[in-house]
């Protein structure tokens, strides 16, 4: 019996597990040791179920003459680890034993396979991988594994994750050395099988080690081992199904744990990755992490990647894995420098009063938006937008949309510009509008060197009903205020842009990083949608509509054209809906809506919207065709006649 | 040895003597506890009789719960007769909800709420009146008790020992009578001390040769006690709980009362 008598108090205490023996109870069996048993090994090894009690520290010190057992310093599914001290050497070592079950009682192929295992373990030597310096087993009728390795005086991830989410720039420190020693290891065949939290170790000086090489393949076998005893290979190949913490394994390894490659190993550093950058595992539909935290967009692919299904789609190498994080940890670096930002404290409707931007977030990697009453950016949306891209009620830029645009491509109420669009008057190189007067212009009324539409008063046509309106008595202020924003738009854009420049030179030089904290970015780039981007798309949809009045209304070509352009929109609006648009396009870099934003019911509505008149549309432009065709024939037999 | 589960003398229970122990997978095949007692015992026969035989086999500790509450020995035999005669008759006890189906934390509920309001010197059921349904030792219980650890450790923390104590006696005899049934009682017997693994020692190979069976044969066998042990535990804790699922929880629960102390 294991009895050890305390001669103070006379207890019988269990020899095993240091609990006291119940006196004249089930045959002085230890009951806590008799539950334990009970529990292994059909129990999943998880955090918190008493499946294997470890040794005491006097248990196990006679075991081992040669080292000090100083305490226990973590148990788990694989084994219990001790701090111990070579005596003759006086250093500190790691004693990890393994739980007595693993061997499934004596088993010689057992013996061979963890020698051989072992000394493969043994040839690792990288500075990014613990080291082991000696395996065996203490002989005994079950006999006990153990493997005496490197002492790491530090914390493991887990213990840092329990502390918080780990920042992007710290992740982006740690992920390379895994990828380092993983990459090592693979080089010398050997797969880990068991990345997770627990086994990467940080000493104080900031260091990554992985712990537990390979011992994933020792402890649960997944060859049949023809020597055992029939039935003791049940429980050790149960144990190797479900060795493996199960949210860290790539679905082939719980699929077909004997076929694992390396690639194993990279998909669990993806998720310990994920969960380092989010603080949460992935769920079954994985979520870029940029979309649930403030980082690098670059790095949803890199951890997407590493989390493919299928092995063949992820990296094939740790190296490849560490170069991708490091080009964007540099990246990230270099385009701090480049950023600048200026918000004005005084705010009206929630806005602030002036908000300028240049150069990209150094968080997300992503073009500012500026956001304000008065906007200045690459872009920007506000009441009075001035930039690349201009949204707002005054719009300037190189894109303007608004209710008053101008700009090279302005699109609005009322537009100036190169090409000039509008939903009321547009003025420009090209106009097109219900108004349209410029260089060539279309529109209901167009008056212009070359005009198309209802009402025409061109070099080459002079409609009356165009003449009468164009000449109205306010029509020559009204030509007066367009010729002076026309010139005058460019100038306020300059201005705008050089106000710009100045302050960011201002404030110190290209290399000045942002004044404010990271957070007060947060509101203009953060993961709330923006609410431009609705009022976009309904603008995009009114658009769209005028093309569809003017198109029935004006005489071909004017109107093929401009049903062209609806139809057009109207395609890439559907596309979005079902989700099949792929492209960001430059004018919104954070818009990736799709369909998918929206619930199916009314992906379906929207779509059957869209969907009418794009096959209203379509009829009508290709009937339009048809009947030119018919007349141009016709015309032509006219024109032959006269 | 086996000192749990008293042996029954003298007053015959109202269920018929000889009826066996039905195999554990059926037991509750219909009515879970919870549902009997919630019922006020209008199960079906089969199940009240099943509640019984838990009771029956789980008496102990309460009564050791009890005494170490501080009441005498007469007194503490009054209540927790007092207590199962409540709780077989169909009168409501308390806890039965807040324990989310697990017998052993809704005994020990139960049994406090029962000390805190209804016990009443004067109305100390008379032995013999109302209908009784266990038989309970207590010559044995009290001599059991008086043999048992004198921890510091509550009596609620004893109360998961001694429940598993006894659970664990069930267990053992259960694969006892098993192995007997099918005529290999004396391997049983020989099979028992190894149940436990050991570092260091041959026990196997003595055991093997007193056996006259060859050591790999041992080995088998002993590794098929071991998986029958498990079935056994398993379903013998299932018995006490109404979501089979949390059996892992229960048996932790056990386990946590050994680590305590």
């Amino acid at each position: 019996m294991n009895e050890a008598h305390s001669p103070m108090t006379g207890k019988n205490t269990c020899s095993r597990c240091g609990s006291s023996l119940p006196a004249g109870v089930l045959s002085g069996m230890c009951p806590a040791c008799l539950l334990q048993m009970g529990a292994a090994p059909e129990t999943v090894t998880e955090p918190g179920g008493p499946v294997f009690v470890p040794l005491t520290v006097e248990a196990l010190a006679p075991l081992f003459p040669q080292l000090e057992i100083l305490e226990l310093i973590g148990k788990g599914g694989m084994g219990a680890v001790y701090k111990a001290k070579q005596k003759e050497l006086d250093r500190l070592v790691a004693l990890k034993i393994l739980p007595p079950g693993s061997s499934g009682g004596r088993s010689t192929a057992f013996a061979e396979r963890f020698a051989r295992e072992a000394r493969a373990l043994a040839r690792l030597n990288h500075p990014g991988i613990v080291t082991l310096y000696e395996f065996g087993h203490v002989e005994g009728e079950v006999p006990l594994y153990f493997f005496l390795m490197e002492f790491v005086d530090g914390v493991n991830l887990r213990q840092l994750l329990g502390q918080g989410r780990i920042s992007p720039r710290e992740a982006l420190a740690i992920v390379p050395q895994i990828c380092d020693a993983l990459q090592y290891a693979h080089d010398q065949g050997i797969v880990h099988r068991d990345i997770k939290p627990e086994n990467i170790l940080m000493d104080r000086r900031g260091r990554v080690k992985v712990a537990d090489f390979g011992l994933a393949k020792i402890v649960g076998t997944d060859e049949p081992a023809p020597f055992d005893v029939p039935g003791e290979a049940d429980d050790l190949t149960k144990t190797g199904a479900i060795m493996g913490t199960p949210r860290y394994m790539a679905p082939e390894q719980t699929a077909a744990p004997g076929e694992v490659d390396h690639r194993a190993d990279i998909y669990a550093l993806g998720v310990v990755f994920y969960q380092m950058l989010t603080g949460e595992l992935p769920g079954p539909h994985i979520e870029p992490p940029s979309r649930k935290v403030q980082v690098d967009v670059r790095l949803d692919e890199v951890v997407l990647r590493a989390l493919e299904e299928k092995p063949e789609r992820r990296y094939q190498q740790a190296s490849v894995f560490k170069t991708q994080v490091e080009t964007i940890a540099a990246g990230r670096a270099s385009s701090v420098g480049a950023s600048y930002e200026y918000r004005s404290r005084a705010t009206l409707f929630g806005l602030p009063l002036l908000h300028m931007t240049y150069g990209n977030d150094p968080a997300t990697g992503q073009i500012r938006a500026a956001r304000g009453i008065v906007a200045i950016g690459g872009m920007a949306q506000g009441v009075i937008a001035i930039g690349g891209a201009a949204f707002g009620g005054l719009a300037f830029g190189g894109v303007a949309a608004g209710l008053l645009a101008f700009g090279g491509l302005s699109m609005g109420l009322f537009s100036i510009g190169g090409l000039a669009l509008a939903l009321i008057l547009a003025h420009g190189g090209l106009a097109a509008a219900p108004v349209a007067m410029g260089g060539a212009a279309l529109g209901y009324f167009a008056n212009g060197g070359w005009g198309y539409g209802l009402h025409v008063w061109s070099s080459a046509i002079r409609d009356p009903e165009a003449m009468r309106f164009f000449q109205s008595p306010w029509m020559p202020s009204l030509q007066t205020l367009l010729n002076l924003a026309n010139a005058l738009w460019i100038v306020i854009f300059g201005l705008g842009m050089g106000a710009l420049f100045w302050a960011k030179a201002a404030m110190g030089g290209g290399g000045s990083a942002t004044p404010l904290p990271e957070a007060a970015s947060q509101p203009a780039d953060s993961d709330e949608p923006s609410p431009w981007q609705p009022i976009m798309a309904l603008l995009g949809a009114l658009v769209c509509v005028v093309g569809l009045i003017v198109a029935v209304a004006l005489p071909f070509p004017f109107n093929a054209v401009i049903a062209l352009m609806g139809w057009f929109g109207l395609t890439v609006a559907g596309l979005k809906l079902m989700g099949l648009w792929p492209w960001r396009s430059p004018l919104f870099p954070k818009s990736t809506w799709t369909g998918r934003h929206l619930r199916s019911r009314k992906r379906k509505i929207f779509l059957l919207l869209i969907l009418i008149p794009w096959v209203v549309l379509s009829l009508h432009s290709m009937s339009v065709l048809w009947v030119y065709a018919h007349d141009g024939a016709a015309k032509k037999g006219e024109n032959a006649n006269h | 040895m086996r000192m749990m589960g008293p042996q029954r003398k003298g007053k015959m229970p109202i269920i018929e003597m000889g009826a066996s122990r039905q195999s554990s997978g059926d037991l509750f095949a219909t009515t879970r506890w919870t549902a009997v007692i919630a019922a006020g015992m209008r199960g079906s026969p089969q199940s009240e009789r099943a509640l019984e035989e838990l009771c029956e086999a789980y008496w102990y500790p309460l009564y050791a719960y009890v005494r170490r509450r501080g009441h005498s020995r007469e007194d503490a035999e009054d209540l927790t007769q007092a207590f199962f005669s409540r709780l077989l008759d169909g009168r409501s006890l308390e806890g039965l909800s807040a324990q989310r189906g697990r017998f052993r934390a809704f005994l020990l509920a139960s049994m406090k709420h029962f000390l805190a309001n209804e016990w009443d010197r004067a109305n100390r059921l008379k032995r013999g009146g109302g209908r009784v349904h266990l038989s309970l030792d207590w010559a044995t219980a009290d001599t059991q008790f008086k043999i048992a650890d004198r921890c510091a450790a509550s009596p609620e923390a004893l109360f998961d020992r001694e429940w598993a104590l006894a659970l664990l006696e069930r267990v053992l005899e259960g694969l006892r009578n098993a192995y007997a049934a099918e005529g290999h009682g004396p391997l049983f017997s020989a099979l028992q001390p190894l149940l436990l693994p050991e570092t260091g020692g041959g026990r196997i190979a003595d055991a093997a040769r007193s056996l006259g069976m060859e050591e790999g044969t041992l080995r088998v066998a002993l590794h098929r006690l071991r998986k029958r042990y498990r079935k056994h535990l398993r379903e013998e804790i299932v018995q006490t709980l109404e979501n089979p699922a949390e059996v892992d929880e229960e048996m932790r629960t056990l386990f946590q009362a050994f680590a305590a102390g």
